[in-house]
């Protein structure tokens, strides 16, 4: 163990792997004074592990109704109640963790790689290119989100696959603003210049130079994001037009629990619950992963 | 023997994990003093740290730190700092306040420091800016700082430190962000200050030949120690495999 | 090995150079001593291709130089730039930094030229695989001279490199430049605002001012202040330090 350690730690790496390794472990080592990094990976990573082994771990089928124990609060049998068709909300809520997390990788892996590479190629690019590029996510951006969303799906149909696509054409933007800030502060920079020098083309510079230094911004943003994914997923469902019954997805769960809100109140407020405290979770990370990897805020 | 101006016994700073200054003593009376180091070598950390100004987080320890016969660890430094012992620091557009106009700044320090009224403190601020060979004085106080050229900025902010005659000047590296032949200007008004007030000066800078031409004694640090004290007129007495070093490495212009 | 005829550059309206023409022979070392704002690195990126608003004549290597540069230009001329902190990608090792030019330059990740290179800078294998951050100033700039040396250039361009260093290391990195073009016979144009730097690194040199060269000089003449122009002799009078009055 010891000697794994001295091997990481080695100010005088021998090999690229090495080099590499020994950055990620320092990295590490300086994420245990980031308490709300911590925090909010933890919450993640226990839903994550919910989401995963949800059939392991559901007490019951999301589907399975029995109409003779709808309503019922809290109880033993039923940690979490049951809904208005007799299903176990604690088993809803597990299985919807797939659906709410699944929306929101396949977000972060759409948009996040889409607004970079724009916003890093607007920034190197420069002149009418820059131009074009940018009155586009402006366009996006000047459209409040929940909107263009809704009449994407409006448009398109209502379907858990639409509802992902509507998030992500709605997401991106703020990610090419962002890769395109941090282009243009690096443009200019005396090692983009050497590259130059060497007679690297600008797909090289771009994708091989500049892009690595704009992911930690990104990777900022999209933690901050996340929360709003899971609020706007959620606001989908709730309307009707993300996910659809029998779907266990948290939205259309309180969507379907308000009308018995005031006499059987856990039916809405445990997926509520749910939704806060994974985008409170995202939050945290967000607001850590900011302290931690911006340069600029130290 | 009377006592020293400044007198300092086992001074360190930690900063950031590891001893930026390591228990440096020295004394000093109404004389130039030189302090020469490479970057990092903690040279800028003494001299923020005889002003009790050390960046966020640094721990400054000293068995005596006394300057005119006052122990600066007990005192309350408001009235010492600025007042009795002024700092020059590099550029002077990131030391200025960029809201104030310089003649603003001037003026305020005259009335804070030595309680001019705003009438007297407007005339004595001119007073002070026309001494600092500038070719147009009033200009110069209606400017804001990020209006004036580096070595104006320089002299503005001599004329600032200036203007509660201190007893003790620390100038850090007040010339290497000039251009050589405005940096001579400046020195040479340093210099003639220095002469005519009969005031102490700490000139802290990487450059050996500035630190010997304009001291009379040169304090060589390395690591954040004191590795070698020398006469600015005898430096070619250094023992020092460092200060051998920096000797060596000069480049003379003159073959 | 280059020869500039009525070079003028802009930064928007504002002309930095101005109708400077000079040439230097393939093997010498030319130096240009100026202040700041004299326009003196705008010529010298000019040069390298990095400032596009230029106009005038400029033959490197016996080939006529327009706005954009061909991509074998980077086997011609290569530079070293003022700052170690700046120059080098914070996220790439010095490996990674020294084969850059040779995969754009198709020769692969050539591991022994890496190597080699390395040892003629006065580097060690072990420094390698260390990121910028793990270096220190004079070291990243000794990388920074390995990667211009990498293509093995016939010019090399010279920005201020040793002005954010410490004077000792300051002289160390002006004897390598020394030997490195002793062994190699490249051709050198050192752009600095200390005369002392260029007296110890060139054969000539002009004074620039404004965006003119107002005096161009053997480096003998130089180091006696023999000078015809004022601002030069000026220079030249702050240059030998401070003289106490």
């Amino acid at each position: 163990m010891s000697m794994i350690g001295a091997w990481l730690a080695s100010d005088t790496p021998s090999t690229y792997r090495q080099a590499v390794a020994g950055r990620f472990w320092r990295g590490t080592l300086g994420l245990r004074h980031q308490p709300m990094i911590l925090t909010g990976t933890s919450i993640v990573l226990v839903f994550a592990v919910i989401a995963i082994a949800a059939p392991l771990i559901a007490p019951y089928s999301p589907t399975a109704q029995d109409l003779a124990l709808n309503l019922r609060p809290p109880s033993a049998a039923h940690w979490l109640g049951t809904d208005e068709l007799g299903r176990d909300i604690l088993a809803r809520l597990i299985w919807g963790a797939r659906i709410t997390l699944g929306i929101v990788a396949l977000v972060s892996v759409i948009t996040a790689p889409i607004g970079l590479i724009l916003g890093c190629a607007a920034g190197y690019a420069g002149g009418w290119i820059e131009a074009a590029l940018m009155r586009v996510t402006d366009v996006f951006l000047a459209l409040p989100r929940l909107i263009l969303a809704l009449a994407f799906v409006a448009a398109s149909g209502p379907g858990i696959e639409n509802a992902v696509l509507a998030i992500a054409i709605v997401a991106w933007p703020p990610y090419a603003r962002v890769a395109r800030a941090e282009t243009l502060a690096l443009k200019h920079a005396e090692f983009i210049e050497a590259a130059r020098l060497a007679g690297a083309s600008p797909l090289r510079i771009v994708l091989r130079h500049i892009l690595p230094l704009c992911l930690p911004s990104v990777i900022v943003r999209m933690s901050l994001d996340m929360a709003g994914v899971i609020l706007t997923a959620a606001g989908l469902g709730f309307l009707g037009l993300g996910a659809q019954p029998p779907s266990p997805e948290w939205g259309a769960m309180i969507a379907s629990g308000r009308q018995y809100m005031v006499d059987q109140w856990w039916v809405a407020a445990m997926p509520g619950i749910a939704i806060a405290a994974v985008s409170l979770a995202f939050n945290l990370l967000g607001d850590g992963m900011r302290d931690w990897l911006d340069p600029k805020q130290k | 023997m009377t006592a020293p101006l400044l007198d300092i016994e086992d001074l360190s700073v930690r900063f950031g994990g590891h001893e930026a200054v390591r228990g440096v003593s020295f004394s000093m009376g109404r004389e130039r003093l030189g302090i020469v180091g490479e970057s990092g070598a903690g040279k800028s950390m003494l001299g923020r740290a005889i002003m009790r100004l050390s960046p966020p987080g640094a721990a400054m320890t000293a068995k005596r730190l006394a300057f005119d016969g006052i122990d600066l660890l007990q005192t309350d430094m408001r009235g010492v700092r600025g007042k009795r012992i002024g700092l020059v620091f590099q550029d002077p557009r990131f030391s200025l306040n960029p809201a104030m106009t310089v003649g603003e700044q001037i003026e305020e320090v005259l009335r804070v420091h030595r309680s001019l009224r705003p009438r007297a403190a407007r005339d004595e601020a001119l007073k002070l800016i026309g001494g600092m060979q500038i070719r147009d004085p009033i200009a110069v106080l209606r400017r804001y700082p990020h209006q004036l050229s580096g070595g104006m900025g320089q002299r503005a902010m001599i004329a600032m430190m200036l203007a509660p005659n201190p007893d003790l000047l620390i100038a850090d590296e007040p010339t290497s962000a000039l251009d050589a032949s405005v940096a001579s200007g400046v020195l040479a008004l340093l210099d003639r200050e220095v002469a005519r007030r009969g005031m102490a000066i700490i000139l802290i800078s990487h450059d050996l030949d500035l630190v010997a031409s304009f001291c009379d004694r040169v304090l060589v640090m390395l690591a954040g120690e004191i590795v070698e004290t020398l006469a600015a007129s005898n430096l070619a007495a250094a023992r020092h495999p460092y200060t051998r070093k920096l000797l060596s490495a000069r480049l003379k212009l003159e073959a | 090995m280059i020869e500039a005829q009525a070079i003028t550059a802009r930064h928007g309206a504002n002309a930095v150079v101005r109708d400077v023409s000079f040439a230097v022979a393939a093997g010498e070392s030319f130096g240009i001593v100026g202040e700041s704002g004299s326009g003196k690195s705008t010529l010298l990126r000019v040069i390298a291709g990095l400032h596009e608003h230029w106009s005038g004549g400029l033959v490197i290597d016996g080939m006529p130089q327009g706005r954009r540069r061909p991509r074998g230009f980077g086997r011609v001329a290569q530079m070293v730039f003022q700052d170690p902190y700046g120059s080098l990608h914070p996220r790439q090792t010095v490996d990674r930094a020294l084969a850059e030019p040779l995969i754009v330059q198709g020769f692969g990740h050539d591991r022994a030229r890496i190597l080699a290179a390395l040892d003629a800078v006065g580097l060690e294998a072990r420094h390698r695989f260390r990121y910028p951050h793990q270096l220190s100033g004079g070291q990243r700039q000794r990388v920074a001279i390995a990667r211009a040396l990498m293509l093995e250039p016939k010019l090399l361009l010279l920005d201020e490199p040793t002005s954010a260093l410490d004077a000792a290391v300051q002289a160390e990195i002006v004897a390598l430049l020394g030997r490195l073009r002793a062994e190699r016979g490249v051709t050198f144009i050192l752009v600095s605002h200390s005369l002392a730097v260029v007296a110890a690194s060139c054969e000539r040199a002009a004074v620039m001012q404004e965006g003119l060269f107002v005096e161009e000089a053997a480096i003998a003449d130089l180091r006696r202040g023999n000078l015809r122009d004022p601002y030069a002799r000026e220079l030249f009078a702050a240059s030998l330090g401070f003289r106490r009055g």
